[in-house]
């Protein structure tokens, strides 16, 4: 049923994206971030060269526009997802505005004071962590949590030389991932009863708060408990034996997408590359270094 | 004046998202009070859905609705309407959680905010009324009880809040024929003795058929049928309106009638064999 797989974040679609391997997705992720923190974010001391960086994080939100475009997902269930660590972002921002001691003060007021350096880190700052949010927030957005345990395991497999237990590891996390819609059902059967009963979750102090939850873990551990019985069981009786050689219900494969997304993934990170280390494009300065620069 | 009333009722699940679901659709009906009234329709048709409506579990977005002259859309009435609408819902045994029977009974009760005195009155009555031996069962873990037993203890738990109307979400689900038999004489009585106006939602339709006075049937969130047991079993495509079965004593009277036998319309078994006895007096007349 559909309220089944509701649960998190995946919004479901045909898209590019959505059609791309799970293991693709987890690599280029990995690759986005590495890109990420490449770009240069400090004034590296001089300046005249406040603008340095700011060409990386253009090519940065020219990659997330396409991808987003392209995994036609809304707009809004991806800034819900920097809502969540606005404050943090926030907090991090005014730190740094007011802690920067490079460049010339432009406001001052006791010990506190304003850098023109210090606006430009924090403005660095800033762009690097909501594009790290969004760029991270495509991969659960676009792939289901079945899928991604799936890729985890695949990529993972190298380490079964040295003894990890990865399939056992996976399938814990796909249970694990399986049955949290199921509890998050169960936990509302369970609220709705309780209500029912005249409970309230939202009046009192703290711990009477805390002690009206009692009605509703209890019978939620038991019925876990009990789920977990049965499930044992259920493997159990279909003679389910994790060491030996197992084939996959899913076979996923690499196809033109995958070499698409790859290739255009790894050019957006050499040229960050080569933008931070050999100034190839100098775009920085032709952009910006006009009217940042002195 | 009539026990509730509900007029134009529609609810749709995750609203304005991908996975919007349309559970009622313009659902309207009235259950008089002292009536036993049934809710029947295949899985996922809106029964659930519509039932959490009643005691605002489910507040009301679409639509207008009474229970007992008050308004459900009024967030003053909530929590009396908690407590007028006792809910039994599917499975109830998975929401026992106290030490003993006595404290889980007390739960709704407590919540009410009466007196201990008054508390100790209600959860005695209500475990002796679903039939289990006070002093045997009141100091025992409910997790420590059978099937059944738990469930006498799910409903007392209900009971104790002495509700003017009792809600019914598939009462016998997952018992034995003996067991199902059981609920529902303690169903019927509780009708007698504590509360007259029950609703029981079912997929059993040889049991509604039987205990009902009135009975609406959903499809897809929508009404199709509303009216007495036999007037919504002698629609002849009931079947495919609802993708429910007839009832057996229903069934068998529409084969015979096949046959070329002048049968009356029934719905339980004690009419079939009264019908069948009346046409067979007839034959040997
Ligand atoms: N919490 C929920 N979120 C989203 N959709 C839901 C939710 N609960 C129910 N639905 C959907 O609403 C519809 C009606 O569900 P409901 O539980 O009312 O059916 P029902 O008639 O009680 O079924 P059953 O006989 O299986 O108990 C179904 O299509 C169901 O998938
Ligand atoms: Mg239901």
């Amino acid at each position: 049923m559909f309220k089944d797989i509701s649960f998190g974040q995946y919004y479901p679609s045909n898209s590019f994206v959505h059609k791309l391997d799970a293991r693709t997705k987890l690599l280029l992720t990995i690759v986005f971030i590495v890109a990420l923190f490449f770009i240069p974010s400090n004034v590296s001391n001089r300046i005249e060269q406040a603008w340095y960086g700011y060409f990386g994080y253009m090519m940065t939100f020219a990659v997330l526009l396409t991808i987003i475009i392209l995994a036609r997902v809304p707009i809004a269930s991806i800034l819900k997802s920097i809502k969540g660590v606005l404050l943090i972002i926030v907090i991090m921002a005014v730190i740094n505005l007011f802690v920067s001691n490079q460049g010339e003060v432009l406001w001052a007021w006791r010990r506190l004071h304003i850098t023109d350096a210090a606006i430009h880190t924090t403005i660095k700052l800033i762009l690097r962590l909501v594009m790290l949010i969004i760029g991270a927030s495509i991969l659960p957005l676009t792939t289901t949590p079945v899928a991604l345990s799936d890729g985890l395991e695949s990529l993972l497999k190298p380490l079964k030389v040295i003894r990890v237990p990865v399939h056992d590891m996976a399938m814990i996390l796909s249970i694990a991932l399986r049955f949290i819609p199921t509890l998050f059902e169960e936990t509302q059967k369970i609220i709705a009863t309780q209500k029912a009963r005249g409970a309230s979750f939202d009046t009192g102090n703290i711990f009477k708060r805390a002690k009206a939850l009692i009605p509703i873990l209890i019978p939620l551990f038991v019925s876990s408990f009990r789920r977990a019985d049965e499930l044992a069981f259920a493997m159990d009786s279909r003679c389910y034996n994790a060491t030996s050689k197992r084939t996959k219900y899913r076979v996923s494969k690499m196809g033109w997408r995958d070499a698409l997304a790859f290739i255009f993934m790894n050019a957006y990170l050499v040229a960050v590359l080569m933008d931070r280390y050999y100034w190839v494009f100098e775009m920085d300065r032709i952009i910006f270094g006009g009217w940042l620069g002195k | 004046m009539s026990a509730i009333e509900i007029k134009n009722l529609t609810y749709t699940y995750s609203k304005k998202t991908p996975f919007e679901q349309t559970a009622l659709k313009d659902v309207s009906f009235v259950v008089e009070e002292g009536e036993t009234f049934g809710i029947i329709g295949e899985t996922g048709s809106g029964k659930s859905t519509l039932i959490q409506h009643l005691n605002g579990l489910i507040r009301m977005k679409d639509g207008e609705g009474t229970v007992l002259g008050k308004d459900i859309k009024d967030k003053k009435n909530l929590k009396q309407l908690r407590f007028d609408v006792g809910m039994v819902f599917q499975y109830p045994e998975y929401q026992l959680f106290a030490d003993t029977v006595e404290q889980d009974v007390a739960f709704g009760p407590k919540n009410m905010g009466l007196q201990k005195v008054e508390i100790d009155r209600r959860v005695r009555k209500a475990i002796e009324l679903v039939g289990l031996n006070y002093d045997r069962f009141a100091q025992r873990s409910p997790f420590e009880l059978s099937g059944g037993e738990k469930r006498r203890v799910a409903i007392a738990g209900v009971i104790a809040m002495e509700p003017k109307i009792l809600v019914l979400d598939e009462p016998t689900a997952g018992l034995d024929p003996q067991g199902r038999e059981d609920i529902l004489a303690l169903i019927r009585k509780l009708k007698e003795e504590v509360c007259p106006t029950i609703i029981i939602v079912t997929h059993n339709m040889d049991e509604i058929a039987k205990e009902a006075d009135h009975i609406i049937a959903l499809f897809k969130g929508e009404i199709v049928y509303n009216g007495t047991p036999l007037e919504v079993f002698s629609h002849e495509d009931f079947k495919e309106k609802t993708r429910l079965e007839f009832p057996t004593a229903t069934y068998i009277a529409n084969e015979i009638r096949k046959q070329g036998v002048d049968i009356k319309q029934v719905v339980t078994s004690e009419e079939l064999v009264s019908e069948l006895a009346r046409i067979k007096e007839g034959k040997n007349v």
